[in-house]
């Protein structure tokens, strides 16, 4: 009996700790979602911040925008907040009828992991899916390569062993990620990292800045985000791409993954294949994006899914294979606003 | 498999449950055993053949002696296999470079190829306790253990093979036969002894190893202070890196009702270098006194034959270390301040010196030898300690927040010495210290996972 007494006192503090330490993540998000207005995006250093981006999901839902999500050309790698294609649609909208809720760096495969994982909260609404066709333009980028030991957004990968041929982690990480996606405690833990002290823990933060003040490190840090240069449109040169056809894509059944996923949870969709730079390729290979293009055009048409590929007829409207310029993207959304199928679309009201 | 892993909580889950459901020592020795064998084989399959080679081994050893008498050719046949086995391993490489600097040195020309093997993990821990059964046999100290199985398990126990602490036949086999299971007590202390462990490694000694590796990775390139504090840093980082594995490994024993020997006991609050190694790693240093240092003849022969025997239980020592060149010579400098310490314990005047200064001078020695062990290679030892008496200014780059912890530490090492934590042995105060550390931990662990210094020994 004493034995026993013993033991309860041990654990007893221990269970009431990390009782209280998983109501942290529940009491502390309303920090973060002050933000969530006009034109904000996920910052590119919180790109995998994966909780902040539930909880920013969750004020999407409730405000009942139009979400737009994608990869980095939808987030707008190579512009401000101000000047990407959900920006540009809210100006000629006049209201922040659009969300841009893509993520910089993020590919089908992750985002399936994305919108399964935490964009539960979106259900019913009207999604817009940007396609990207980098993806599939070459067996490293459709991750059914070789091994490929730097892949964007892993934790939201399928950790279930066989399944992405180019990802290969060890047991541990493939069970610390899950740890870290299914337990809201470390998840949170991981947030606070991220979004306060520029995901670095105390200690490495002190072996960086010896001198400073360990307050300084409490105050977090200014998110700054400088675009880089584009590509100057005389040095596009046509290239060769090593294409992989939708009927062999890894990142293309992701993606038709994911959108039936959406489907399912009762979400209006529509697809926006987004420009891929024809200055930049050979023939052949512009020979070959088209036929890939009509391959997913019919592919979703049968699907019930509408469609747009907007086009960017100059060199200069690029910043690089796939991604537009702040003008790139203003013809975009002109283009997208004379389209009757996004017209119909965005006039729904659910 | 570290103990500081997903994978391993999930080992040891499923392991802990289907050992509260089977009954029977037997029955559990099995599964233990079954268990540890996997748990080995997660670092390389190929190796549970060798840990299977030393079992059988040593068992067929002692075997032949029971049967043919405690002769001296028939232990020969295991030590030979040990230093075999552990030449083959551990020290080929060593070898190689050593003669290739010879035939540098002498300008041949020729040169050896250097073999490239992976060390097995925990050899030099698994090859001690198997070898340790074997002398204990001979020397009359044990029984011989009939069951090959409960041998096994005895060598091969999962929470000991990776880094010890190298027991003895003696405390383990009659705890394996009985295989009780875990009391409430056990389990509470346990948790308590495994948080500990944890909260040393991840929470102290991954600190102190991020100032420690920047130091000792280019010493030439810091002023005197950073040298110091570099050299304390690596001092507290390897005490709580391997005192937190023994912590861990104790912990995890005692809630399979298995009770470990205590490995530190506050080593560096020791008078003098002989007590400095009765306190750290006890294990390896009774290991070490009583197979190599006694049988050499201890301090029976003379001062001058006690200083030898002091120096080659050292150097073996160093040896066992690594194989390297500065860890024989941390291995030589030990021996020589043991020999040293003992003939100045002759004269009356080491008698009223106070205990807290000798306490003060011993760790500022052991600080010093921890440089040699450290370092690269003894050119890059001698570097550092040039540099801390270079009296080189500049401010130091270590952080506050370190230095602190350092004083607090050592701090921490006085008062426990002297009993005024004794509190903290009350289960309500334990249990308050474990959800401190669990918060701690929960905060300052990363999920970069990095393994433990003497795990490669």
């Amino acid at each position: 009996m004493v034995t026993m007494k013993n033991l309860f006192k041990i654990t007893m503090p221990v269970i009431l700790v990390m009782i209280l330490a998983s109501l942290l993540p529940g009491i502390f998000p309303c920090v973060d979602t002050a933000q969530f207005k006009g034109n904000y995006r996920i910052p590119y250093s919180q790109g995998e911040n994966y909780f902040l981006y539930e909880k920013y999901i969750n004020r999407v839902a409730s405000s009942g925008r139009i979400a737009v999500i994608g990869d980095s050309v939808i987030w707008g790698h190579y512009t401000g907040s101000d000047d990407n294609l959900v920006a540009t649609l809210n100006a000629s909208a006049g209201t922040d009828r659009f969300a841009n809720i893509g993520i910089d760096g993020i590919h089908p495969a992750a985002l399936y992991g994305l919108i399964d994982n935490y964009c539960a909260s979106l259900s019913n609404r009207r999604v817009i899916i940007g396609i990207n066709l980098l993806w599939m333009s070459s067996p490293r980028h459709d991750l059914s390569g070789g091994v490929n030991t730097s892949i964007n957004h892993s934790a939201l990968l399928s950790q279930v062993p066989g399944r992405i041929p180019a990802y290969s982690p060890s047991v541990e990480e493939r069970l610390t990620l899950l740890a870290r996606r299914k337990i809201t405690l470390f998840a949170w833990i991981d947030h606070i990292r991220a979004s306060r002290f520029a995901d670095r823990s105390v200690y490495r933060w002190t072996m960086a800045n010896p001198r400073a003040c360990p307050g300084e490190y409490l105050a977090g840090q200014e998110e700054s985000y400088t675009p880089p240069d584009p590509v100057q449109p005389d040095r596009m040169t046509g290239r060769d791409m090593d294409w992989v056809m939708p009927a062999d894509s890894l990142q293309w059944m992701y993606m038709i993954k994911s959108i039936r996923k959406l489907k399912t949870r009762g979400n209006d969709v529509i697809a926006v294949i987004t420009p891929f730079n024809r200055f930049m390729l050979t023939e052949k290979s512009r020979l070959e994006r088209d036929m890939i293009i009509s391959v997913i055009r019919e592919t979703l048409s049968a699907d019930g899914i509408p469609v747009i590929v907007p086009e960017l007829d100059k060199a200069e409207y690029y910043a690089d294979l796939s991604h537009p310029v702040a003008e790139g993207y203003s013809i975009m959304a002109m283009q997208l606003a004379e389209n009757t199928l996004f017209a119909e679309f965005t006039g729904q009201h659910k | 498999m570290l103990f500081q892993t997903w994978t391993f909580f999930i080992f040891f889950t499923l392991l802990y449950l289907l050992f509260r459901i089977i009954r029977g020592p037997e029955a559990r020795g099995y599964l233990v055993l079954f268990a540890s064998l996997i748990f080995y084989a997660w670092w390389n399959p190929w190796y549970i053949f060798l840990i299977l080679w030393i079992i059988t081994a040593d068992y067929t050893v002692v075997f032949l002696m029971e049967r043919y008498g405690r002769r001296r050719p028939i232990l020969a046949v295991s030590v030979i296999n040990s230093i075999l086995v552990l030449g083959f391993f551990k020290y080929a490489g060593f070898l190689a470079d050593s003669i290739n600097y010879l035939f540098a040195a002498a300008g041949t020309g020729t040169a050896v190829s250097r073999p490239e093997i992976i060390l097995p993990a925990g050899i030099s821990f698994y090859i001690f306790i198997s070898l340790g059964y074997v002398f204990d046999y001979y020397y009359g100290n044990t029984e011989r253990e009939k069951s090959w199985f409960s041998y096994a398990l005895f060598v091969s126990f999962f929470p000991q093979i990776i880094a010890g602490p190298i027991c003895r036949a003696s405390m383990m086999l009659p705890q394996f036969k009985l295989f009780r299971g875990p009391s409430a007590d056990d389990t509470a202390e346990g948790i308590y002894l495994f948080t500990r462990g944890i909260f040393r490694k991840i929470v102290l000694a991954d600190y102190f190893a991020l100032y420690a590796d920047r130091i000792f990775g280019n010493p030439a390139q810091f002023a005197s202070a950073d040298l110091a504090l570099g050299a304390l840093a690596f001092t507290w980082q390897i005490y709580f890196d391997f005192s937190g594995y023994t912590d861990m490994a104790r912990g995890i024993a005692r809630m399979f009702g298995i009770d470990l020997m205590e490995n530190f006991r506050l080593p560096y609050m020791a008078c003098g270098t002989r007590e400095f190694w009765q306190r750290w790693h006890i294990s390896l240093s009774s290991w070490f006194g009583d197979f190599v240092y006694k049988p050499l003849g201890g301090n029976r022969s003379g001062r001058l034959k006690e200083s030898r025997n002091i120096i080659t239980t050292m150097l073996l020592s160093g040896l066992w270390h690594g194989a390297a060149w500065n860890f024989l010579l941390w291995g030589l400098i030990h021996g020589i301040l043991h020999s040293m310490s003992k003939a100045a314990g002759r004269f009356s005047i080491t008698g009223r010196v106070p205990v807290f200064a000798k306490r003060i001078f011993t760790f500022i020695i052991v600080v010093f030898t921890w440089i040699f062990f450290r370092s690269e290679n003894a050119a890059d030892a001698f570097t550092f300690i040039t540099g801390i008496f270079s009296f080189s200014a500049g401010v130091p780059a270590a952080p506050l927040l370190m230095i602190m912890l350092m004083v607090v530490c050592y701090a921490l090492h006085w008062l426990a010495e002297y009993r005024w934590l004794r509190f903290m042995e009350r289960p309500t105060a334990r249990g308050f210290a474990v959800a401190a550390m669990v918060l701690c931990l929960l905060f300052v662990s990363s999920s970069r996972v990095s393994g433990f210094i003497y795990q490669q020994f």
